[in-house]
């Protein structure tokens, strides 16, 4: 019989196997669908004719100018591994939750391996597909004719790597920062909040995301309108106080709010899971 | 090894489903907790679980607090639920993904009541028909050689020879070390394995008692006629005239008919005994 109540490694290390052995092949079919739609997706954005080529040439856009919409696509397909991560503790009928919650192991061992199969382990290979498809996706334009017109005339796709969005010529900079906090937080909200709802939890989750998203823009033109009454419209005033030399008061409370979410969804979906009724 | 004592529980804005409800059962023996559709046995069954808490009393069982959810609790306590549903796997995978949570599941035990139920360990568990799913479920459960087994319906679905095969495997396979709960409203598919009755309406417990007890206090007979034949405690119409329940006189005993037996009790009518 067990002796330890929160954390057994054996027992985890089952756990995990078993979650494997039944999710399997679902897991590897949506890693494929994933695979192959991000690099057709990579493909036609690579993908330019002649003509634009010119245009990108003549006015001197520089080959990193394709720094922004790299980053886009990759916001994209993590927006996409966010919303996967919502279907972490879905469960379609009471049987299935019945059977999770009955599994012979502790609640910490059953959020953690949840946690680190389609968290950790979400954002890892989501990271991994975005630099096989991006690089696919180059090598593969660069077979065709129009990329040969305009390798001829100097021009050349850089390999992707994630450090194009640390280059200071990306411009991505704070942003980069605010935008990896965005996703944690995003992820953690999706993971957790599903927890509380017993019909369409995945659906409620959205909702209630856009709901507070929205709700904290109209609060913000409210206070802008209430504060700054030469406000037009839905403008959001702002006022720029430095905080530090490259950060604004507004900039490091949406850090420090996104990056205090995260732990702390964390921790209140371990208290849900485990007062989780069938 | 269960005890509940004074357990209160509702669901939310309904009316209390146990009020106060106390009940003790040792290991070792077979239970039938019978009642009539609502009485309150799945929600019994939930609770001793772990998936639920009551709002005030205690559960004891197996010597854990079952919503505690404690690993070994949940290692050696199997549900066998009313309705199911399986992953996309062979019984093989299943099997080898679920056994190794339970520390004292008996692989060789679990083949040889497959091969007893005619299941094939390669056949995918959603190809199977809901029977043979029930077949497969009830034969994982007694492979893990849990403590306690809290089986819910488990012959609904069943055709009549599973039902047979279903008896059979129970009383060969579980131990004295071992506490089975049936709950059920088809009486007559366990009446031949049970070692006692419970038996719930509206959340009040209305018996509570072994089968031996019960054979040395009722006679079941059949009748052309009632008259002649006091003191009849409970009667019931049949093709060949009445059924009946009579207090054992001359200590002859007779086959304990459940089903009217139940009746009797459903309807209170060995109160005054």
């Amino acid at each position: 019989m067990y002796e330890n109540a929160v954390f057994s490694w054996d027992r985890f290390v089952k756990l995990m196997k078993q979650d494997w052995l039944l999710n399997r092949q679902r897991l590897l079919m949506n890693l494929l669908v994933l695979l192959v739609s991000c690099f057709v997706y990579m493909f036609f954005f690579l993908s330019v004719d002649p003509e634009q080529f010119e245009r990108i040439l003549t006015n001197g856009v520089s080959k990193h100018g394709f720094y922004n919409d790299y980053y886009k696509t990759f916001l994209f397909l993590m927006t996409v591994l966010v919303v996967l991560i919502g279907l972490s503790f879905y469960w379609s009928s009471s049987h299935q939750r019945r059977q999770f919650l009955l599994l012979p192991a502790s609640t910490f061992e059953k959020y953690l391996s949840a946690f680190l199969i389609r968290f950790v382990g979400g954002f890892i290979l989501t990271l991994l597909i975005f630099w096989v498809c991006a690089n696919l996706a180059r090598l593969t334009v660069q077979l065709t004719p129009q990329y040969g017109y305009a390798a001829e005339r100097g021009f050349a796709y850089e390999p992707f790597s994630y450090y194009l969005f640390t280059n200071p010529e990306s411009g991505l900079g704070k942003q980069l920062w605010l935008n990896v906090f965005s996703l944690l937080s995003s992820g953690a909200f999706f993971f957790v909040v599903p927890l509380f709802f017993r019909k369409l939890p995945l659906l409620k989750t959205a909702l209630l995301y856009v709901t507070i998203l929205f709700g904290l823009i109209t609060l913000s033109v409210g206070l802008s309108h209430l504060f700054f009454p030469e406000t037009s419209g839905f403008d959001i005033a702002l006022t720029d106080y430095r905080i530090f030399h490259d950060m604004d008061a507004f900039e490091y409370l949406f850090n420090v709010l996104l990056s205090t979410a995260f732990p702390v969804l964390l921790v209140i979906g371990y208290f849900k899971l485990k007062e989780k009724t069938v | 090894m269960l005890n509940l004592i004074n357990l209160t529980f509702h669901y939310r804005k309904k009316p209390a489903l146990f009020k106060d409800f106390s009940l003790n059962v040792q290991q070792g023996s077979i239970v039938g907790l019978l009642g009539k559709n609502g009485a309150g046995k799945t929600t019994l069954l939930n609770l001793l679980a772990g998936l639920m808490p009551p709002q005030s009393g205690d559960i004891l069982l197996n010597g854990y607090v079952p919503f505690e959810r404690h690993p070994s609790f949940l290692a050696d306590v199997y549900l066998v639920t009313e309705e199911f549903e399986f992953p996309q796997v062979t019984i093989e995978t299943y099997v080898k993904a679920y056994s190794p949570l339970y520390p004292s599941f008996d692989v060789i035990k679990l083949a040889g009541i497959l091969q007893e139920f005619e299941l094939d360990t390669t056949s995918k568990l959603n190809q199977l028909s809901h029977g043979q799913r029930k077949k497969f479920l009830i034969a994982f459960a007694l492979s893990s050689n849990c403590a306690v087994l809290l089986l819910d319906e488990p012959t609904n679905g069943l055709d009549i020879p599973s039902k047979s095969q279903f008896r059979k495997v129970l009383v060969s396979s579980v131990t004295d070390d071992q506490l089975v709960i049936i709950s059920t409203h088809q009486v007559k598919d366990v009446d031949t394995i049970l070692d006692k009755l419970v038996v719930i309406d509206n959340g009040v417990l209305l018996l509570e008692e072994t089968i031996e007890n019960l054979n040395q206090r009722y006679y079941f007979d059949t009748v052309t006629k009632l008259q002649g034949m006091d003191p009849i405690l409970y009667h019931e119409p049949c093709s060949m005239g009445y059924k009946i329940i009579k207090p054992v006189d001359d200590g002859h005993e007779s086959p304990l008919d459940m089903e009217l037996f139940f009746n009797a009790v459903i309807n209170h009518a060995l109160n005054q005994d």
